[in-house]
């Protein structure tokens, strides 16, 4: 039950408040039906992760919000004030294409190492390196331009 | 290393998994490229301020929590109840096996005293096998040796005589034994379907008691004591 901060959190940037609740439900559920599966020496919190997005796939939804695009041309100099506002931050975030935006939240917020997420959310390490980096680029290029889309954002949070 | 190979490395490096070699060179082309050098510490800013911020956003986890919990309670209460109608069936299921058992071995003692009762003691004529070759045949057809016949005999008791006899629609092999004062029946069957032995009942003048040991069966029929006859099954299961 410690993680179930941690696991909502990250539901709640994948999908909608309510779904995200019954997400982090479910897969606290699960994760106590099959605690007995789980390996002396595994990374309990990993597993976990992992059991949030196999629900999460396995309830056949799938990663959206891929907002338009927005080509724009990092400027490294201008980003230092702008990642004081938490606000436009987490605009930013929320603008990134959903796979992106979960291997973002589970490397920089959750502190899992590359071969972790490539478990938990059961891709090849390589896709993560390449998620992360264009997460990281989008990143900078919308908070050097000063570019948040809050209204886009929203708008899409709502079609999941 | 060059900056398309850092680039890609670069979520390795951010994570801390890159091995020392890789680490080394990481390190170099960072202290030679400022272009890099800005890229990937602007990346480590953004990480930092995406982490600050997020984990600042309060999280309310109270809710999910107690459902889970709520969840678990009931579905912990439906698995005992599951358990305990497991249980209660296999109890069932044992009792009603041993009342079957106890059921048929009753139907057995009262055919086998049924038996001894018109063939020893009322004496109706039947074509009893007394010779030594012609006995050991009948043994012999029926899986029990002539020895096995013998070492069974209750204590001060000879066998005298034997024939196939039909129980409750199975066939028997009849032995009779005998001492100075009576008869001893004692029904061998191979095979027999199983039965509640030990027990011991009583019909008409006469005593049984039954014993089963491996797949033989050995019914006792006795006008001595309910006490004698077990006694006799007894030694014969021990005997066997």
């Amino acid at each position: 039950m410690c993680h179930a901060p941690s696991l909502l959190r990250v539901a709640r940037r994948l999908t909608s408040s309510s779904a995200a609740d019954d997400l982090v439900q479910d897969c606290l559920l699960l994760a106590w039906r099959g605690f007995h599966q789980l390996e002396r020496g595994t990374n309990a919190r990993a597993w976990l992760f992992r059991i949030l997005f196999n629900t999460f796939y396995g309830q056949g939804r799938k990663l959206r919000r891929v907002p338009e695009a927005v080509p724009l041309t990092p400027q490294v100099s201008s980003i230092a004030p702008v990642v004081d506002d938490s606000i436009r931050l987490s605009s930013a975030l929320d603008t990134l294409p959903a796979e992106q935006r979960a291997v973002l939240l589970l490397a920089a917020v959750e502190g899992f190492t590359c071969n972790e997420i490539a478990g938990i959310m059961s891709i090849p390490i390589g896709t993560v390196m390449s998620r992360l980096s264009r997460a990281r680029q989008a990143m900078k290029a919308h908070l050097s331009a000063g570019v948040t889309r809050p209204r886009a954002a929203a708008a899409a949070r709502k079609t999941r | 290393m060059n900056c398309s190979e850092l680039a890609i490395l670069t979520p390795l490096y951010l994570a801390g998994e890159l091995d020392p070699k890789q680490s080394e060179d990481f390190a170099e082309h960072l202290n030679v490229c400022q272009t890099c050098a800005r890229d990937v510490s602007t990346e480590q800013v953004i990480d930092k301020a995406l982490r600050d911020t997020i984990l600042d956003e309060p999280i309310d986890a109270s809710e999910v929590e107690r459902q889970v919990r709520a969840s678990i309670r009931a579905e912990s209460r439906q698995r005992v109840m599951a358990a305990l109608a497991i249980a209660a069936v296999i109890v069932m299921a044992f009792v009603g096996n041993r009342v079957m058992l106890a059921s048929r071995a009753k139907v057995i003692y009262a055919a086998a005293a049924n038996d001894h009762l018109r063939e020893i003691v009322q004496k109706e004529p039947r074509h009893w096998r007394t010779d030594e070759n012609d006995l050991s045949r009948l043994l012999s057809s029926q899986g029990v040796s002539m020895s096995v016949a013998n070492t069974i005999a209750p204590a001060g008791y000879h066998l005298a005589e034997g024939r196939i006899c039909i129980l409750n629609g199975r066939k028997f092999l009849h032995l009779v034994y005998a001492d100075a004062a009576g008869n001893v029946s004692v029904f061998l069957r191979q095979q027999t379907p199983r039965f509640a032995s030990g027990g011991v009942a009583a019909f008409a003048s006469e005593h049984v008691a039954g014993v089963q040991k491996d797949a033989l069966t050995a019914v006792v029929v006795s006008d001595e004591s309910e006490a004698s006859a077990l006694r006799f099954a007894r030694s014969i299961k021990a005997a066997l």
